[in-house]
């Protein structure tokens, strides 16, 4: 049995022919890829098809991925580099429009997208790790940072846990996401190195 | 760096609620598609993947400031061995092997092949362009098969 928590597991399975591995890692990183391509706004169109390369680029890239971990990084890198080439191409096409398009944005708009760039990166691996939790760690997490808010008698009473043990059960729960796999390789700083493949260009945001 | 304050429980509480809420609704059509994907796995295993190794709207000044459309683009792929170069214009490719030879040229989209040339003696061949989806050049030549990597043009 493949272990669809881990993303190394989902990767191999996925590379050597897992069909099933493979819809695990477009559920769990396409809206990752949307949230990059929003960003750019490009319009649909455009975005469904930088969605796409990116997923056929993945495939094609599955087997060389040395560092599974790293992989939303490079999911984000390859992204961004699809939606540059599409607002490039946009403009080539559309010369007299020079409005548009990437090279309209000014030095404080650029350090917004980066800074947008490393929050999605950040919350990926939140999400990864909230996956990566047992079951019933991740139900009281998830009741607790529900949106509304559900007050701890109905979180008692939704997950048969005394309220007044809560509390202790919720630090415990935030000990474990910190100790997940994907959160401590966020916190390692691997995911800024070695995502092989399509990141000759990494620097073009300067 | 913002994740230094995760070791506090509130502030990564907060940072897990703006994670959920921020994770955008995916379209069906949209994963369906990118599940699809796995289909192009590629099997055959004399077809080497070339990836892309240049391409001058990334590499040569992205953000520089210039009037757009002057020169066309051109990108480079490569498997090591061999390599495919093309020039995309308004009209179409033109492109060349390296090693230069004679060869067969085949464009590919997600729907299978929708364009093919022959590469002259020189590697030299010429294809009409397609819209924003994704595209692939598949060549064969004396010195070996290759693939491209997906790109947009």
């Amino acid at each position: 049995m493949v272990d669809t928590t881990a993303v190394a597991s989902l990767v191999e399975a996925a590379s050597s022919g897992d069909e099933h591995a493979w819809n695990e890692l477009v559920e769990r990183y396409a809206p990752l890829v949307m949230s990059v391509i929003r960003r750019y706004r490009l319009r649909d169109k455009d975005a469904e098809d930088v969605s796409q390369t990116v997923w056929l680029r993945l495939v094609e890239h599955l087997g060389s991925i040395r560092e599974p971990r790293a992989l939303p990084m490079w999911i984000i890198t390859t992204t961004r580099n699809e939606c540059l080439r599409t607002l490039r191409a946009d403009q080539h096409t559309r010369p007299f429009d020079p409005i548009d398009g990437i090279e309209t944005l000014d030095l404080a708009d650029r350090a917004e997208l980066d800074e947008d760039l490393l929050r999605a990166e950040r919350h990926q691996a939140l999400r990864d790790g909230l996956l990566e939790l047992p079951e019933q760690q991740r139900a009281l997490l998830l009741l607790l940072v529900a949106d509304p808010p559900v007050s701890y008698a109905e979180i008692s009473r939704r997950l048969g846990m005394p309220v007044g043990s809560i509390g202790p059960t919720r630090a415990r729960c935030l000990d474990k996401l910190r100790a997940t796999p994907a959160v401590l390789a966020y916190l390692d700083g691997t995911t800024w190195e070695d995502t092989g493949g399509d990141r000759h260009d990494v620097a073009a945001l300067g | 760096m913002t994740s230094l304050h995760w070791d506090d429980d509130e502030r990564l509480l907060e940072e897990l609620r703006d994670a959920l809420r921020e994770a955008p609704q995916v379209p069906e059509r949209v994963l369906s598609a990118a599940r699809g994907a796995f289909a192009w796995r590629t099997v055959d295993e004399d077809l080497e993947l070339a990836s892309l190794v240049y391409d001058s709207f990334v590499d040569e000044g992205m953000l520089v400031r210039g009037a757009p459309g002057e020169a066309p683009r051109t990108l480079a792929f490569s498997t090591g061995e061999l390599s495919v170069e093309i020039e995309v214009t308004r009209e179409g490719i033109i492109g060349q092997l390296v090693p230069p030879g004679r060869g067969d040229v085949v464009l590919v989209t997600r729907d299978g092949p929708v364009a093919s040339a022959v590469a002259d003696e020189v590697g030299c061949f010429a294809l009409p362009r397609s819209g924003g989806e994704p595209v692939r050049l598949r060549c064969s030549c004396e010195a070996g098969r290759l693939e491209t990597a997906w790109l947009q043009l």
